[in-house]
């Protein structure tokens, strides 16, 4: 697809385009995923939002090592190790870090971004309470914070005109991609997740304007593609868990390879990113609080949570017609942990089979997750027969 | 043999007599055989002081804490738990106060220091917590295990609510949203967001806020479960009753901290401090304060004296962040290697509780509460914690740090790192780090353990040789 290679020119290009933006004065502001950062308030300052996402790599996390403990994830040990590494452009290019207090892991890389790296950190409150008024206050209060600090940094402020014209943008970017991913219902889908989940993470790292005319493009070239023939038993999988990450793409790849097909991600970097818009509103940081804390998915970090995510994937469990739901999660993840216990139970009530499957981005892992993976498939594909 | 046993936890003739059906009730219910007693027996003679009085009835007042756990179904209308890091003790202790039919347990903790300490027999609790929500392998925190397990074990009565305090991690929120679904019991969040920058201290007015509003919520939901309101004059009773205790024990802590040698084995330290975190009952907290008055004064003999646990100028370690509250073999190790533990990291955070820093312009009594709470809360600023360590280094003449990580502490894995970097090169004293776990003595090996401990005193004795000479 034209489109498609035209972005990742793009993309191969950015770094640079970034560093030439920085020579000129803009501001890049680096964050840590998990979707509850606005980007709009940092783009609609002028500055530069860069999403950092990278993972997978085995020498990130050894190279952060030696500044934390074993049981840290691999990918919040990755954030810092991709810096230290001096491997990944983007990390270099950030000018500040905007770390969203979510998980303790990523709450103590902002910690170690701090100590290490000489970087300034800002940390945003998110509290727990997704759906409480205090918690949806406390966390209006919070980006009021970012957005005074972003003004500071870029001396530019951000009005009302402004922030609804990035707010406005950010939404059509997500509902390209949510019209793109819902493609994927078809019984025959016309792009794999593998390479939606890589559009989702260049829309991490492209600027925002450049990337919807993109996802407008691919979008229809995808649509006047040929359904790709796919075997009527090949079985179709959700991915879930915390996220995945730039780079770590090998259980979407074990997958394929066994014969399946993930038809829905329901992680950070999907569709927890572009299932819900910003709601006009007077108050637009309200209006960002109600779409970044409020209505989307809640993460296990979160209060109570469980309950209301694992309504939410039966949900497309049932809209993307799935027969079997992949639990991908980094080792040492506590609060995804004990939630796959009660998700096991849940969806083994109603019948849908689960694997769990961890990491630690060790290429040792990379056999048991084949074996497991194709097992898991086999198995669906059995009972697709006997039903 | 319980009544050996009792006796040994300091219980009077008199109470034994009074206690020992209740007392043999309960070990049955908790499977505890004649062996067990026989070897809890000689285990507190081995860690313990037991020549000391004080440190009996404390002991004592501990086994009476896990009596009454067990059999609370008897006789009791309302049942509210919580658990460490304590939050709301005020309110619970108000409402304990004023009714004979409401009873309050800390029951993770009570197990640790009873069932752990006394008979190390947490074991089957933590596998049975293990088969449930909180698996082994991804490095879950134990005392979030035992509490699944003592519900999946049913050892314990399910209880009307249970406070689940998210003050310094995220996982023990989570873990207890699964007792809702998986045991039914009825769970209340405190919640803190951190997100203070590490320039901006211990008083930040949107944190303060936020707590306060969890503290407000947090003693309606007390009043709720109890059923009646609790005044400002409960309060206050409240507060007056917990400082029966909690001075004295301020006064035990300093008085050991201060000593060369210190008068107290550490192994005690964490029971005695839990006491005053935790509500406990009202005898017990009645208990708890003369046993701790006998104590201080049988310690400040010894100290005159110059009598301690180990020689009078053995080196001396700060241990943190944390001593084991179920195993008391760790510190001891350290003891019988002739190191003297005269101060845990978790004391220094113990005055912000005791004797906050008023802010000006605070007047709302929860935002007071929660302006204590924060300024007493370990963890919550590095820098604070960093620069408290420093001092009372200096103060305390400690020559070295045995730093012993909960491994499943996520807020404290990375940050015990930058710690260590920062006291050695600000003190440039030995400081070691070993992943250890604060409630499971499954998850390191004593002989290990054991070689580590006497390669860092060989260091500790060559460092405060260079240092005294």
């Amino acid at each position: 697809m034209k489109s498609i290679d035209r972005l990742w020119q793009y993309l191969a290009n950015r770094p640079a385009q970034i560093r030439e933006l920085k020579d000129k004065g803009a501001k890049v502001v680096g964050f840590f995923p998990g979707d509850y950062v606005p980007e709009e308030i940092i783009h609609a300052s002028g500055a530069v939002p860069i999403c950092l996402t990278h993972g997978g790599d085995p020498m990130a996390v050894l190279a952060a090592q030696s500044t934390t403990m074993r049981f840290q994830c691999a990918f919040s040990k990755a954030q810092l190790g991709e810096w230290l590494l001096k491997q990944q452009p983007y990390y270099k290019l950030v000018d500040i870090l905007v770390a969203p207090i979510t998980c303790a892991h990523l709450r103590k890389t902002a910690d170690l971004w701090q100590y290490y790296t000489g970087i300034e950190v800002f940390r945003l409150g998110v509290p727990k309470e997704y759906a409480s008024e205090l918690g949806l206050e406390y966390y209006v209060g919070s980006i009021r914070r970012l957005k005074q600090r972003i003004e500071t940094l870029t001396g530019n402020k951000v009005d009302d005109k402004e922030l609804s014209k990035s707010i406005r943008l950010y939404n059509q970017m997500r509902q390209s991609l949510k019209e793109i991913s819902l493609m994927r219902k078809s019984s025959q889908p016309r792009i794999s997740t593998a390479d939606f989940l890589r559009l989702n993470h260049a829309s991490f790292y492209a600027d925002p304007s450049f990337m919807t005319d993109m996802l407008a493009s691919i979008r229809e070239e995808i649509g006047g593609r040929q359904e790709e023939a796919v075997d009527r038993e090949t079985p179709r999988l959700l991915l879930t868990g915390p996220n995945i990450a730039c780079g770590d793409y090998k259980v979407l790849e074990l997958v394929e390879e066994a014969g399946g097909t993930i038809v829905a991600e329901e992680v950070c970097e999907g569709v927890r990113y572009y299932w819900e818009n910003v709601h006009s509103n007077d108050d637009l940081l309200t209006a960002l609080a109600d779409r970044y804390l409020k209505r989307r998915a809640p993460c296990a970090f979160m209060n109570a949570s469980a309950e209301k995510r694992f309504d939410f994937i039966m949900n497309l469990v049932r809209e993307f017609r799935v027969d079997g739901v992949l639990w991908y999660q980094l080792l040492y993840c506590e609060t995804y942990d004990i939630e796959s216990y009660y998700f096991s139970k849940r969806m083994g009530e109603l019948g849908v089979p689960m694997l769990k499957l961890q990491s630690d981005y060790q290429p040792t892992e990379l056999e048991t997750l084949r074996t497991r993976i194709q097992a898991f498939i086999e198995v669906i594909r059995r009972r697709g027969r006997q039903s | 043999m319980i009544t050996d046993f009792l006796n040994l936890c300091g219980f009077k003739p008199e109470e034994i007599e009074e206690e020992l059906s209740r007392v043999e009730e309960a070990f049955e219910l908790l499977g505890l055989t004649a062996q067990d007693v026989e070897h809890g027996t000689e285990r507190i003679t081995r860690f313990f002081q037991t020549d000391l009085k004080g440190v009996r009835r404390i002991l004592g007042i501990w086994v009476r804490e896990l009596i009454d756990l067990v059999l609370a179904k008897k006789g009791r209308k309302k049942i509210l738990y919580a658990s460490i890091p304590a939050v709301g003790v005020d309110y619970l202790t108000a409402a304990m106060l004023n009714s004979e039919d409401v009873y309050i347990a800390f029951p993770d903790v009570f197990f640790c220091g009873t069932i752990g300490v006394i008979f190390d027999k947490l074991a089957p609790i933590i596998d049975a917590g293990q088969e449930s929500y909180v698996a082994p392998g991804v490095g879950h925190c134990s005392l979030l295990q035992i509490r699944a397990g003592l519900y999946a074990l049913n050892r314990i009565p399910k209880g009307d609510v249970f406070f689940s305090s998210g003050t310094i991690c995220d996982e023990v929120l989570k873990a207890d949203e699964m007792l809702e679904y998986f045991f039914g019991v009825p769970v209340h969040y405190v919640n803190l967001c951190h997100d203070k920058e590490w320039e901006e201290g211990t008083n930040v007015e949107r944190e303060t806020k936020f707590f306060a509003e969890q503290l407000k919520r947090c003693e309606e939901k007390v009043a709720q479960v109890v059923g009646f309101e609790l005044t400002d004059d409960m309060m206050r009773e409240a507060r007056e009753f917990k400082r029966k205790y909690s001075r004295p024990m301020r006064k035990v802590l300093e008085l050991v901290a201060i000593s060369d040698p210190p008068p107290l084995s550490a192994t005690a330290i964490p029971l005695i401090r839990e006491l005053n975190t935790m509500c406990i009952s009202k005898r017990g907290t009645e208990a708890a304060a003369e046993a701790i008055d006998i104590l201080y004064h049988e310690l400040e003999h010894k100290a005159r004296q110059g009598i301690g646990v180990v020689p009078k100028g053995s080196p001396r370690v700060m241990h943190g962040y944390f001593s084991s509250l179920s195993d008391p073999t760790v510190v001891h190790l350290l003891e019988e290697a002739g190191i003297a533990v005269p101060v845990t990291e978790l004391q220094l955070f113990d005055g912000g509780r005791f004797t906050p820093v008023l802010i000006e312009g605070i007047q709302d009594r929860h935002e007071l509460q929660a302006s204590a709470y924060l300024q007493g809360a370990v963890g919550n600023s590095l820098v604070t914690e960093i620069r408290s360590i420093i001092e009372a280094c200096k103060r305390l003449n400690i020559d070295g740090i045995f730093w012993w990580i909960h491994h499943a502490c996520r807020p404290m894995l990375a940050q015990s790192l930058m710690i260590r970097d920062s006291v050695t090169k600000q003190l440039g004293i030995p400081f070691m780090v070993l992943e250890g776990d604060g409630y499971d003595r499954q998850f390191y090996s004593f002989e290990a353990l054991r070689t580590n401990i006497e390669a860092f005193a060989e260091m500790l004795r060559t460092s405060h040789r260079t240092r005294h000479t």
